[in-house]
């Protein structure tokens, strides 16, 4: 790709790919490979980065790498390894690093350089690499395990991906930051690849593995598991994501660590209950339909909105915006859920495509939060892939406008996490991830039930008398259910007391009986937490102070953290003073930053080093991210190169084999082997067939492509219209159905619309089962309607008399029917 | 008796110019301007990277390509060839800036071909790899046929700016859409 910064009136970004036809010359690729260890236990991942370079070329080269970290990521190490001669970098002030690097370079030494571009993009500069000469340049990072339930998720990306920059940005971008935010791109792969293993020890024992990314060797003993890339030289070409399922999920816990200046870190992680009490809201979803959104991640993208639409409820009020450098709104302002307004949803998202233009979330943004606030809260879906340059400004966006929740999905395969985390942090939601290999559907629900909530719950810590000098998140966050929260506090030294004398309590003699009151707004949850650790042993995890040293400076540099100012010369000073609390930070706790950057210098002796010809500089190119735009993409809910690999022996079989009831030749003719394209009649459902046909024939596919069809028929106060033709689908034919529509009106005088319902909810329950995230809110609403029909005699009876008209033709679902079934 | 030329120091130029360090030495690294005078702690920078710093900073507000400048581009560029739009921006900066094609609202990517040809698509095209491999082919193909039997086929395509080598000797560089 050639960096090609062009104004183009309203329109942003431009990247610019190589169309070369010539093979990439390798040896004007001076990196050669690169190998990521990570080691994931406690509250943290290890992760180290190393990179080769080796010099082919006649003349000393400058090589200049720009690469993917984790947003989390507290890079605390950085050094370059020649021959045997080890340089460890030093964390200075960002220009005093790029002064020290320059000289050296002038000077013929060996100059290494780290910058974070971002917080998740950084760029690695190796100066003065001479012929023949090889160096390996490693880059240490924790970042904190992202929990869920009883899984834990690991996201490595692995390049940078093109990016919407606005117009306006682009003019008053730095080019040097331009360049590093810009590499050189080239589709069809790159000269170096990728080695990688992960060391993973859970807090019970590991029951499953997937990696939906890429084809991977495992092996589990107990708590642990490792997990290896299964070739050689894997193309850097997208995220690697790895989930590792345990039996239990963990429980709220403190932990306590001493940092290098002996102070005290305590690290709180609390696991909020998981009950959920349903309110009505203002949803808005905002979806990506941006150029970079093609393929799958657009697929993606509907059939989950149109799940997430039926997951609503009448009272709520909603709206469907589509963007891209323009903005398609459904409805001028949000309108009440009915169910005129979802069949227009339903119809419009299905038409919905990646043709928008540039990722330009700015103004649909601006639109959203900026329009008045009605009688519900607001809460804002956001899916995207998040390819954007203007993350800065999308985060203080959110973070003035507290009176709207925003929650984030990122898709695709290779998401920026740090817009879509940082949008969900400065909304005060929450962000998830969904890896083309993965269900969307069960993060969107997720996400669907958390915006939902009644009243959010806003924790208040009590730090049990300790003297806190500084706690990081600045702001707590709401909680959610199921979703962990973690807090950081520091408590100074050996001096960690409370002012009041008759409550001095010194830190060192609390081991093992510090209590943390946590407590909400809500009375419903109140946690109250005993530190279970002890300072010998905690001194250990030398991952905490890091942890909480880079959430203080992300505080900082999103502007959470720090007095608020209004001039310009009080924002300059306020501005001042955050860059000195940041450096402060990261020179104390030895981390990247914004402010900061690592600088390492391999003096050269013996040689007039300076008199050599200066440095040409070769930019390491990067793997255009596969799928980009669409490439390579077979219709499909999930993708055929990314498939789930499972851990042999412990992976469950799919529960739906074609979902087709082989026992029902009657049905077969139109069952749901029609789902698989070529296989069976085509069949239009109110237009869903364009969905059904995106469906690859993959078991999980084909029940996806299914629930979102069934779910698709609900109205929205719940019930569903008694449809042969859809009914069928499931394997009732319409005589049956008929027939069941007369014996629940006789038995228990159940009108068409609930026996419908009944058999809906009956069949989610018994063949949806394993997918219940996904259609629990539907079921919900079905049974509400159900319970205020006034039928003659109780729901109980209806539940009764359906299972036995199902057994009585022997229907499927009877009895079903039904492991999770309450009645 | 003439005065000693001023000499700046690379944070002196940075300040300026109102370009980072960084972007100081990403623009001596590329060819945008010439390389610091002297030799390691001698080093330094005068008056003519000053210019250079500003010409160039001039030519990205008008919109034309770092691409286009780099290699020693921008000499040939700002002063090479009589009729460049460049020379003329550098000879008056009251001129209208020189676009690159017509405005356009829509946002797009670049297909760089070889050093001499860019295409660009607009952003809402599926760009698959497949796609840039036939747009390479056939522009390559109707450039050879238009340069005539017997001229040199373009130098190897580059990977970056910084890695390109422009013969001065080559054709203006142009775009095709």
């Amino acid at each position: 790709m050639t960096v090609m910064p062009v104004d183009r009136g309203r329109g942003g970004l431009v990247a610019s790919i190589s169309g070369q036809m010539t093979p990439l010359p390798a040896e004007r690729v001076p990196l050669t490979g690169v190998r990521i260890d990570v080691v994931a236990q406690g509250v943290a991942s290890a992760v180290t980065v190393s990179q080769r370079y080796v010099n082919l070329e006649k003349m000393a080269v400058e090589a200049v790498y720009s690469f993917p970290l984790e947003e989390q990521a507290a890079v605390f190490g950085f050094e370059a390894l020649i021959g045997d001669k080890r340089v460890v970098g030093e964390v200075m002030e960002k220009d005093k690093a790029f002064d020290e690097y320059d000289r050296a370079m002038a000077e013929g030494d060996g100059a290494y350089l780290l910058d974070q571009d971002r917080p998740n993009l950084f760029t690695a500069s190796i100066g003065n690499l001479l012929p023949g000469q090889q160096a390996v340049v490693t880059v240490k990072y924790v970042a904190k395990l992202e929990r869920l339930g009883d899984q834990v998720r690991l996201k490595i990306p692995t390049t940078v991906s093109p990016r919407y920059i606005p117009a306006e940005q682009l003019r008053q971008m730095d080019p040097s930051e331009f360049d590093h935010l810009n590499p050189p791109t080239v589709p069809g792969g790159v000269p170096y690849g990728l080695a990688l293993s992960v060391s993973f020890k859970g807090a019970s024992t590991v029951t499953s593995v997937e990696c939906p990314s890429h084809p991977v060797r495992v092996s589990t003993r107990g708590k642990n598991a490792t997990v290896e890339l299964s070739g050689p030289d894997v193309q850097l070409d997208q995220d690697l994501v790895v989930t590792f399922t345990m039996k239990d999920a963990g429980e709220s816990a403190l932990y306590l660590a001493r940092d290098d200046a002996g102070d005290s870190i305590l690290m709180l992680d609390v696991l909020p209950p998981r009950d959920v009490h349903r309110a009505s809201v203002e949803a808005v979803f905002l979806i990506d339909r941006s150029g970079s959104m093609m393929g799958s991640s657009i697929q993606q993208a509907r059939s989950a909105l149109l799940l997430a639409l039926s997951s609503l409820q009448e009272g709520d009020w909603f709206n469907v915006i589509g963007f891209g450098t323009q903005v398609d709104q459904l409805f001028d302002r949000s309108v009440a859920y009915a169910d005129e307004s979802l069949s227009r949803a339903r119809a419009a998202v299905q038409s919905w495509d990646a043709d928008l233009g540039g990722t330009d979330i700015m103004t649909p943004l601006t639109r959203i939060l900026e329009a008045p606030a009605g009688e519900l809260p607001r809460r804002l879906l956001v899916l995207t892939d998040g390819e954007v340059a203007n993350e800065a400004d999308c985060l203080a966006l959110a973070g003035r406008h507290p009176e709207t929740t925003v929650f984030t999905i990122g898709v695709g395969r290779g998401a920026s996490d740090h817009l879509v985390r940082g949008l969900a942090r400065a909304g005060r939601g929450q962000a998830e991830f969904v890896h083309p290999g993965e269900r969307i559907e069960s993060a969107l629900m997720r996400q669907v039930a958390r915006l939902t909530t009644t009243g959010l719950l806003e924790p208040r810590i009590d730090w049990g008398g300790l003297e806190v000098d500084l706690s990081a998140p600045a702001q707590l966050p709401p909680l959610y259910p199921g979703s962990p929260l973690t807090v950081f506090a520091r408590v100074p030294g050996h001096g960690g007391t409370t002012s009041d004398a008759d409550a001095q309590i010194a830190l060192d003699d609390l081991a093992g009986r510090i209590e943390i009151a946590l407590t909400t707004t809500s009375p419903e949850c109140e946690v109250r937490m005993t530190a279970a650790a002890d300072l010998a042993d905690s001194a250990a995890d030398a991952a905490i102070p890091r942890l909480f040293a880079r959430e203080a400076i992300r505080d900082l540099e999103e502007g959470r953290a720090g007095a608020t100012a209004r001039g310009s010369q009080q924002r300059d000073r306020r501005e001042g003073r955050v860059r000195d609390s940041i450096v402060e930070l990261a020179t104390r706790y030895t981390l990247m930053s914004s402010y900061t950057s690592f600088v390492a210098v391999e003096q050269r002796e013996g040689e007039a080093a300076s008199d050599l010809p200066p440095a040409e500089l070769r930019r390491i190119p990067v793997a255009l991210l596969a799928d980009w735009h669409g490439s390579g993409v077979v219709a499909g809910l999930s993708m055929g190169k990314g498939r789930a690999q499972r851990m042999p022996g412990l992976a469950s079989p799919s529960p739906h084999p074609g979902l087709c009831l082989e026992a029902y030749d009657e049905c077969s003719a139109s069952s749901i082997h029609g789902f698989t394209p070529g296989r069976g009649p085509s069949f239009s459902l109110d237009g869903l067939d364009s969905l059904v046909v995106a469906s690859t024939g993959e078991p999980s596919a084909h029940a996806d492509a299914a629930l979102v069809v069934l779910v698709g028929h609900q109205r929205a106060d719940g019930s569903w219209p008694l449809d042969d033709g859809l009914f069928v689908l499931y394997g009732v034919p319409g005589d049956r159905l008929s027939a069941l529509a007369t014996a629940l009106h006789d038995a228990v005088g159940a009108d068409a619309d609930t026996t419908a319902t009944a058999l809906a909810v009956r069949l989610l329950r018994g063949q949806f089962a394993d997918l219940r995230p996904q259609w629990h809110l539907a079921v919900e609403k079905a049974e509400a309607w159900l319970a205020s029909r006034g039928l003659r005699v109780g729901v109980d009876d209806l539940w009764a008399a359906l299972d036995h008209a199902l057994r009585r033709w022997s229907l499927p679902y009877a009895d079903g029917a039904g492991s999770d079934s309450p009645h | 008796m003439p005065t000693e030329p001023q000499r700046y120091s690379i944070g002196e130029l940075s300040e300026l110019t109102g370009v980072s360090r960084r972007t100081v030495h990403f623009y001596v690294q590329r060819r945008l301007i010439d390389a610091p005078l002297g030799k390691g702690r001698g080093r330094h920078y005068d008056q003519r990277h000053v210019d250079q710093i500003r010409r160039v900073r001039d030519l990205q507000r008008h919109g034309v390509p770092l691409g286009e400048m780099a290699g020693g581009g921008l000499a040939r560029l700002a002063y090479g060839q009589p009729d460049s739009p460049s020379r003329r921006l550098a000879q008056s900066s009251e001129a209208e800036p020189p676009r690159l094609g017509a405005p356009e609202l829509a946002p797009v990517l670049r297909v760089r071909i070889d050093d001499n040809v860019t295409v660009e698509v607009a952003q809402a095209v599926s760009l698959t790899p497949e796609l840039i491999a036939d747009l390479a082919s056939a522009v390559s193909a109707i450039m050879s046929k238009h340069r005539g039997a017997g001229a040199e086929p373009a130098p190897a395509a580059s990977l970056g700016p910084g890695t390109h080598q422009s013969d001065p000797s080559e054709p203006e560089e142009e775009e095709e859409r």
